[in-house]
């Protein structure tokens, strides 16, 4: 009788100890949002489509529109080309007052997970301005701290 | 043995001793920089009734329950022993026997288990009798935990401190603190093809931080493309995800204190939208964004709106149901979806507006709502901004707006869309005119009447109304059978009977005689009605009379698949928020069609339509030249047959430029007709890229319906939705804010309870009154 209960109260002491160690263990990955720039130069900006990858087991979590009008609705997305840690982003706008230089045009929350931190690709697919025909443009991406 | 329990008393002390220097690092780290939030004044009110150690201090208890203490009754539902028991592994990890426990991993909360437990250790405190019972042999570990989350049972809204955004109760009403405010919905018509935008706004009323959870309807065909949350003045879309990857994203997200939304689908109608982290009077807006085409029955199409999901009835063994509890016991239906409702004398201050803005392109002659008062404005002939009255604004019923174009009827219409994907069509086929001068075969007509709780009042009568109607109609060469089913079904006779003004009395008498009450075992009612031998003189037509509130959907569906074989089912739905995805899903599978008669309006517009189908023979039999077309992929596979004052909308994939001609042949009362429709691939230019998304949406249901009958993995429903970024049972929209952690840990669980449908009583459909009546 004392065994078995000497036994029960060792197993839950067992469990009490090793539980939060359990929980500590597990590395659900870490957020962080990654800043889309595009710098093109000193004509208006009014349309762009950029791929964005990034390696590892980034995946991500969303998108967020830019720092400035016209362009602070988020890009839309090809749902067939996503995935993991890639996508496709497009949009445009018609709008009067267009930006230029360097302008902050989206924002993408990722997950990363793993021991090495990701590395991030950008591609500027099409840029155009407000004629509709291309310009050149130049895109970085910048990846902000661990808020945590 | 005196060593082993001194050892073990060793490691208690130990781990106490260890488990309160952590606690008091924990508490006084300082607060994150990015987490400026205020915590609430100690003058609040507590967060749950039971004493609860301090935020992120684990206090863990064991309890081993004394085999000889077991009792076979008396215990709760809820507190079963066979509701939980040990894990394989033994590490503390709970385990509901009915699976739960895996939905709840696949969710991804890394607490499930202990809050699970957790729940049960704080509802034992608040027992005087303390432990739950436990079978012979059975242990039961409960580890209590500081917080509340999903896994847990809620606390009720007002044992929360609030923040005052509420008014008090007008009446007799109480109204409920709730974290959804309001509901938005913008509609635009163009052609048959709405796209929809709804809007919900999450508004923490309490002073802790919260995950809202919210159980609301769309249309059964919505083809759900778009969420975008909100959250100040930032917008982030949400990305389209297999479902168990972004139901585990949400979850570590939640973990760990960002701001996050996860929409989920739970049937093809019925969706979970579920918000993380919403913070102390912080307001947070996730809109989506769908279309579906609109129904078009006797020259009037029809725009629907369902605003609340009726209290599902689940079968006994149903696991993977819809629930239907009282607000706040969340998790007592043991089914995997769970609506918690808001009994009558409460209510919540959450209302919706919608404006419906239709472009028609030819003049629209009427407008109206049946179940709604509506303002309507009319820029231009062919125009209509129709606005939900301020008045009207409860979301406990189906918005239906139905409109009436100018001219005799409406043409076949072919409508097409390109892009980097290929051409895509809709194809809406209009019945031969001159169906509407044959006469129909003698029929052989099955009325099937729902009699279970949730039918009880107006619904039933409505029903009863309904069938005595169509009954009245019927012809001499006609037979007729009369099936009522809740708990079980039961008939008029063994046999149908001829339609002669006797047996008509005596039918009458019978279903007049019909009381609703009991559970909903609707099972049985698609057997009586589809398992006798099949007279082969008349056309069989099953009609079932139901609100359709059941939660095995599934099941049913698949069963009237296998039965049906040479019968037509035409369905009535009956109530103010009925089961469409039901009803709809029987007509198509049965080769029929289906009407709704709203607690609002008369049975007669229905009855009517019914008859206008049956009364006339239908074009069976369909096959389609499509010309110089070169077309794949349609949709629906098993073409429909075509009815009178009923068109038929198919859709699917397309190449070629030429203008050419659509010929639909098939047989109508022995005699082969053919019907021709023009079709232009260039389709003047225009383009409509719903369509795209129409057409995967009808792909995903076609699948849906084949996986009732062959269950399967849902690979194939996964693939088209991830391709087309839809929505499925297989896929879900996520977004995370990765901005900013909020403060604290990831806060308590507020699911949004709903008032009931209008029409439907609260006590023989939710909670331990209603289950009282199918023991």
């Amino acid at each position: 009788m004392t065994h078995r209960l000497a036994t029960r109260l060792l197993g839950a002491l067992l469990l009490v100890v090793l539980s939060p160690l359990a929980g500590r263990g597990a590395t659900p990955g870490h957020f962080r949002p990654v800043e889309i720039w595009l710098d093109s130069g000193d004509v208006p900006l009014a349309a762009y489509q950029l791929e964005i990858s990034a390696g590892g087991d980034a995946v991500i979590v969303g998108v967020e529109g830019g720092a400035t009008p016209p362009f602070t609705d988020p890009p839309r997305y090809d749902p067939a080309a996503l995935q993991g840690g890639r996508i496709i982003l497009a949009t445009f706008s018609t709008a009067a007052d267009l930006p230029r230089g360097r302008t902050r045009v989206a924002t993408l929350h990722v997950r990363e997970a793993g021991d090495r931190a990701p590395q991030y690709h950008a591609t500027v697919v099409a840029a155009a301005g407000a004629d509709g025909r291309p310009i050149p443009a130049t895109v970085n991406l910048v990846a902000q701290g661990d808020p945590s | 043995m005196r060593k082993l329990f001194l050892l073990a008393l060793l490691v208690l002390v130990v781990a106490l001793a260890s488990s309160s220097c952590s606690s008091k690092k924990e508490s006084a780290a300082p607060p994150s920089p990015t987490a400026p939030l205020a915590r609430a004044p100690e003058t609040s009110a507590p967060v749950a009734q039971a004493p609860q150690p301090p935020r992120d201090q684990e206090n863990h208890v064991s309890y081993m329950a004394d085999p000889q203490r077991n009792s076979p009754g008396g215990a709760q539902p809820q507190y079963a022993p066979q509701a939980f028991k040990r894990s394989a592994s033994g590490a503390g990890g709970m385990m509901a026997a009915d699976g739960s426990r895996e939905r709840l991993r696949a969710l991804g909360y890394g607490e499930a288990d202990k809050n699970l437990a957790g729940a049960v250790g704080r509802r034992a405190d608040e027992r005087a009798a303390g432990l739950p019972r436990l079978g012979a042999g059975e242990e039961l570990w409960v580890i209590a935990r500081a917080d509340w989350n999903q896994g847990a049972t809620p606390p009720e809204p007002e044992s929360l401190p609030r923040c005052g955004l509420n008014a008090k109760p007008p009446g007799s009403e109480q109204e409920i603190p709730l974290p959804l405010t309001h509901t938005d919905v913008k509609a635009s018509v163009a052609g048959y093809i709405a796209s929809v935008s709804v809007t919900q706004q999450y508004e923490n009323p309490y002073q802790e931080k919260i995950e809202a959870v919210y159980v609301f309807p769309l249309p059964q065909d919505a083809a759900v493309s778009e969420f975008v949350m909100t959250v100040g003045e930032r917008k982030i879309r949400g990305l389209i995800r297999e479902r168990e990857q972004a139901e585990q994203l949400y979850a570590d997200a939640r973990q760990q204190g960002y701001v996050a939304s996860l929409l989920t689908q739970e049937r093809p109608n019925i969706f979970t939208q579920s918000v993380a982290n919403l913070e102390p009077g912080k307001r947070i807006d996730i809109a989506l964004t769908y279309f579906n085409p609109l129904a078009l029955h006797d020259g009037e199409y029809e725009f629907v709106f369902p605003m609340v999901v009726g209290p599902r009835f689940n079968p006994p063994g149903t696991a993977n149901g819809v629930g239907a509890v009282p607000r706040g016991q969340h998790g007592s239906s043991g089914q995997a979806t769970e609506v918690q409702y808001l009994p009558p004398s409460e209510r919540s201050g959450h209302d919706i507006a919608l404006t419906v803005d239709i472009d028609a392109g030819l003049p629209i002659e009427r407008i109206e709502s049946p179940t709604h008062v509506i303002d309507t404005t009319a820029p231009a002939p062919t125009r209509r901004q129709v606005t939900l009255h301020a008045a009207d604004t409860v979301p406990n019923k189906d918005f239906v707006l139905r409109y009436r174009l100018s001219g005799e009827d409406v043409r076949g219409a072919f409508l097409t869309h390109r892009d980097q994907r290929g051409g895509f069509f809709t194809l809406m086929l209009q019945p031969p005119a001159e169906l509407a001068q044959a006469e129909r075969a003698p029929m052989e007509l099955i009325f099937v009447l729902d009699c279970s709780g949730s039918m009880s009042g107006a619904p039933l009568d409505i029903a009863k109304r309904t069938a005595e109607r169509a009954l009245r109609r019927l012809g001499p060469n006609d037979t007729f059978q009369i099936i009522q089913f809740s708990e079980s079904a039961a008939q008029l006779g063994p046999q149908p009977l001829a339609a002669t003004p006797a047996n008509l009395e005596r039918g009458l008498t019978y279903l007049r005689g019909l009381q609703s009450e009991g559970g909903t075992m609707m099972i049985e009612g698609v057997k009586a009605a589809l398992d006798f031998p099949h007279d082969p003189q008349r056309l069989r037509v099953v009609s079932f009379m139901t609100d359709g509130f059941i939660g095995n959907d599934p099941e049913i569906l698949g069963e009237v698949q296998q039965r049906v074989r040479d019968a037509r089912v035409f369905s009535f739905g009956i109530g103010s928020s009925v089961n469409r995805y039901l009803l709809d899903r029987m007509a198509v599978l049965g080769r029929g069609a289906v009407a709704y008669v709203g607690l609002d309006e008369g049975s007669q517009r229905a009855v009517d339509q019914f008859y206008e189908r049956v009364s006339h023979p239908a074009l069976t039999d369909l096959s389609i030249d499509w010309g110089a077309l070169q077309v794949t992929d349609v949709y629906p596979q098993r073409l429909p047959d075509l009815f009178v004052g009923r068109p038929v909308v198919i859709t699917g994939r397309f190449r070629g430029d030429a203008p050419t001609t659509v010929r639909v042949t098939g047989r109508a009362g022995g005699t082969v007709r053919t019907v021709a429709v023009a079709a232009d691939p260039s389709d003047g230019g225009a383009t409509h890229p719903a369509l795209a998304n129409v057409w995967a949406r009808l792909k995903i249901a076609d699948l849906e319906d084949r996986a009732t009958v062959e269950p399967n993995d849902g690979t194939a429903i996964k693939q088209v939705a991830l391709e087309y970024g839809l929505m499925s049972g297989y896929t879900a929209f996520l977004a995370v804010d990765s901005s900013r952690r909020t403060a604290g840990d990831h806060g308590t669980t507020v699911a949004v309870p709903v008032p009931v449908p209008d029409g439907v009583r609260y006590d023989t459909t939710v909670g331990p009154s209603a289950k009282r009546e199918i023991e």
